[in-house]
């Protein structure tokens, strides 16, 4: 009997261990192969010296007295070591300037990508991550790249922020290729194209779906992409999958670059360094 | 068990005599690593990384070949027949570790003949072992001092005994002899000339200004035909020229890829031997953009006393005052991506083409065409659509390659210990070189059929790092690819397809 209930621990053990390294090694690893943060296996682009933006939220809350949000790490994460891979030189700003909020979620061990591992030990980016630029101090015709990272923190203070909508306005007149991910594309709501018109009005973009928005079931932000894009005359596409966060999707309408969710970040910042004359990588 | 021979049949000894011949070869090669390791070792291509290591090849490589030989004979020569179990321990450990590195080590299998030789020893042991006699209660008496020291063992201890404190007395005599073997072998020796017509590549140098212990700064030979071009001369490099045999007395002409300290700092030196161990009555043509002039008039002037001295000590017969130093044969390309034939001549076709070492400018890399062989080396650029499109097609592409995560790694550990200036370089040297993934998926795009890459960052001083080094890049190019070292050659026959790699020291 005693014998028996020491094999019977040993086995209940076994097992346990046996669940928790398929799940350890199993979760993050299901999830890729699912499409989230799937690897980036497309052709890469470089400019070398060149500059690139990357514009984040400064809203850290999810309405009033709601959960902790922020930047999605991704979003900005895997843009920022592409453009560096591209030798590039990358600065980051938000609408307020300072510390950046980032969505907490990000950097779940099941969640986190492979930039976000690096920029986990990378204490260039978290510097700038912490002393971000204020947007209404920087010169966005000095870039060649303005990227519009998402989160839902950005459903809150791009798409109504005036200071972003000229800042963008100047800088697709200089002829400056700009985009972003996920909510990112909000930012572009304010801006005009070189007629005056809405930026994004006949435009072809993407963006988040309602449907993923519904899917997470967070609806309380006051903008959402898919809707207020379409309200302002874009011309919105969309991959699906049974989640769409498992979806992905990239645009590219001349200087204009956009992709669908935090899978695009790799692939987005590609296009844009091939849209403002990369070359192979 | 009656299928046993009969002890003290013919059979019986003769498969002793077979073990035993096994158990000799295991003492000589004792014996030998203990009184002339380096002479030993270099047959088994590992010659002491660092002067001590004498005393690790005396020891170690000493002590596991004779007590091999020692228990083979022991086994062979008293009734324990059981005792030839140790040595064939050994040697299946010693055929794993070989089969192992032919499965882990991208290096040709120039040890198979030790592999075959291994295996045939393996089985006369195996043999001599189950078919031995050993049905008598005498053989399975437990092993004891007694049994072990028989008369034949002991006097097969003295003897080895004698023979090692005779060969350690004769080190005067035994050098001399060398002298004689060694200096035929070694003033014989000509690398090139071995090789069949073709298009042949051999690296002298395979580094970076970074120290790698198995890579000295870039140097390439380039064997086509009866003709031998050298591609950069970085430092150390032709040391290893020398030491691999390469008549550099015969060299046609240098091409240079850019002006970087790693690339040119061997110049002088590699002038200086093409002129005085081949009495050139030409001086040496260098070739390379616009600027090569004042790297070989510095070069010139810098080793102007020293040519004097040996003209004057040999006289004008044996090195030729017209044939001191270089002379530049400059080239000028057009800025894009058309290149420039800079070399046409007995079949092979040379082309200069521009490459990306912004601030470095002009930099190139070459294209090597003669009877249907092609062969592509990058020198130092960042991915360049110039290589993309001069490498479309070539059958061997030699590429440099930056490992961007160890590279940054070993900035922030100099960083960390405050070394900020190293630290900056290695933050810099990120924008002007080509990331191994990269390297590979212009091998992919160019359709080249092999891919090796050199000038490796960071150092890459053990075996275990190469994985480490190529990352994803076989997800992106499928075909050969292979990390250069110094002495490693890729020969190419004419008018075949044939890549075949060859070790030249």
């Amino acid at each position: 009997m005693e014998l028996f209930k020491k094999r019977g621990i040993l086995i209940v053990a076994a097992v346990l261990l046996v669940f928790a390294f398929v799940a350890y090694f199993g979760l993050p690893a299901g999830l890729r192969a699912l499409g989230l943060h799937a690897p980036y296996k497309g052709q890469r682009y470089m400019l070398k010296d060149r500059t690139a933006l990357i514009v984040c939220t400064s809203h850290d809350t999810l309405g009033e007295g709601g959960a902790k949000t922020g930047v999605f790490g991704s979003e900005f994460t895997a843009p920022y070591y592409e453009f560096t891979d591209g030798r590039m030189r990358v600065e980051v700003a938000s609408i307020q300037g300072g510390p950046i909020p980032i969505e907490p979620i990000s950097f779940n061990w099941f969640i986190k990508s492979e930039p976000d591992e690096r920029y986990l030990s990378d204490p260039i980016l978290q510097d700038k991550i912490a002393h971000s630029l204020r947007i209404n101090e920087v010169d966005f015709t000095l870039y060649d790249i303005i990227y519009l990272a998402g989160g839902w923190g950005a459903a809150y203070d791009l798409g109504t922020s005036t200071v972003l909508g000229d800042k963008i306005t100047q800088a697709y007149r200089a002829g400056k290729v700009v985009g972003g991910v996920c909510h990112g594309p909000l930012g572009l709501l304010l801006a005009l194209d070189e007629k005056g018109h809405p930026l994004v009005k006949g435009r072809r973009l993407t963006a988040v779906t309602d449907k993923q928005v519904r899917e997470l079931g967070i609806t309380q932000t006051p903008q959402h992409p898919e809707r207020n894009l379409r309200a302002a005359g874009a011309l919105f596409e969309s991959s699906t999958a049974f989640r769409d966060m498992f979806a992905n999707h990239v645009t590219v309408d001349g200087r204009l670059v956009t992709g669908q969710n935090q899978n695009a970040g790799h692939e987005v910042a590609n296009k844009m360094i091939q849209a403002a004359g990369g070359t192979k990588r | 068990m009656n299928q046993k021979i009969k002890p003290g049949s013919k059979r019986d000894t003769g498969l002793r005599v077979l073990s035993g011949w096994v158990g000799l070869n295991f003492m000589v090669l004792g014996i030998g690593f203990l009184v002339l390791p380096e002479v030993f070792a270099t047959a088994f291509f590992m010659e002491p990384a660092r002067a001590v290591g004498i005393n690790s090849l005396r020891g170690d490589m000493g002590s596991l070949f004779l007590g091999m030989g020692f228990f083979c004979l022991l086994g062979v020569l008293t009734i324990h027949r059981r005792l030839l179990m140790i040595p064939m321990v050994f040697l299946s450990l010693v055929i794993v570790g070989r089969l192992t590195s032919v499965i882990v080590d991208d290096v040709p299998l120039i040890a198979g003949g030790a592999l075959v030789a291994e295996f045939v020893m393996l089985s006369i042991l195996l043999v001599t072992l189950f078919l031995s006699p050993g049905a008598t209660a005498k053989h399975h008496m437990p092993v004891t001092v007694r049994s072990i020291f028989t008369r034949f063992s002991v006097i097969g201890l003295v003897l080895v005994f004698v023979t090692i404190l005779a060969l350690f007395a004769s080190r005067s005599q035994i050098g001399m002899a060398l002298v004689h073997v060694i200096g035929k072998q070694l003033s014989s020796k000509d690398g090139a000339a071995e090789l069949p017509d073709g298009l042949h590549v051999i690296f002298a140098g395979s580094g970076s200004p970074i120290p790698d212990s198995k890579r000295v700064q870039p140097c390439i030979v380039v064997v086509a035909g009866k003709n031998i071009y050298i591609v950069d001369s970085g430092p150390g490099s032709t040391l290893r020229l020398e030491l691999m045999g390469i008549r550099v007395g015969q060299v046609q002409g240098v091409l240079l890829t850019h002006f970087h300290s790693d690339h040119i700092g061997n110049l002088g030196e590699l002038m200086l031997k093409c002129w005085a161990s081949g009495a050139r009555t030409k001086p040496l043509d260098v070739f390379g953009p616009s600027g090569v002039e004042t790297v070989v008039q510095g070069f010139n002037l810098a080793y102007a006393m020293d040519s004097q001295y040996r003209v004057a000590h040999h006289g004008p017969a044996t090195v030729p005052p017209s044939g001191m130093g270089g002379v530049a044969r400059p080239f000028a390309l057009p800025k894009g991506n058309d290149g420039q034939v800079v070399i046409d001549a007995d079949g092979l076709k040379v082309t200069a083409f521009l490459v990306d070492h912004r601030p470095v400018v002009q930099a190139v890399g070459y294209r090597f065409d003669y009877k249907g062989r092609s062969l592509v080396i990058s020198g130092d650029t960042l991915p360049a659509d110039s290589l993309r499109k001069h490498a479309n097609g070539a059958q061997l592409l030699l590429h440099e390659a930056l490992q961007p995560t160890m590279i940054r790694a070993i900035g922030t550990i100099n960083k960390d210990i405050g070394r900020t200036n190293v630290a900056n370089i290695f933050a810099d040297i990120l924008n002007y070189h080509t990331f191994t993934e990269e390297a590979a998926r212009i091998a992919r795009d160019a359709e080249v059929k092999y891919l090796v890459l050199y000038h490796t960052l960071p150092p890459l001083p053990v075996a275990v790092v190469k994985k480490t080094f190529l990352g994803e890049s076989e997800q992106f190019f499928k075909g050969p690819m292979t990390i250069a070292e110094d002495g490693m050659g890729f020969c190419m026959p004419a008018d075949s397809q044939e890549i075949q790699t060859k070790w030249f020291w």
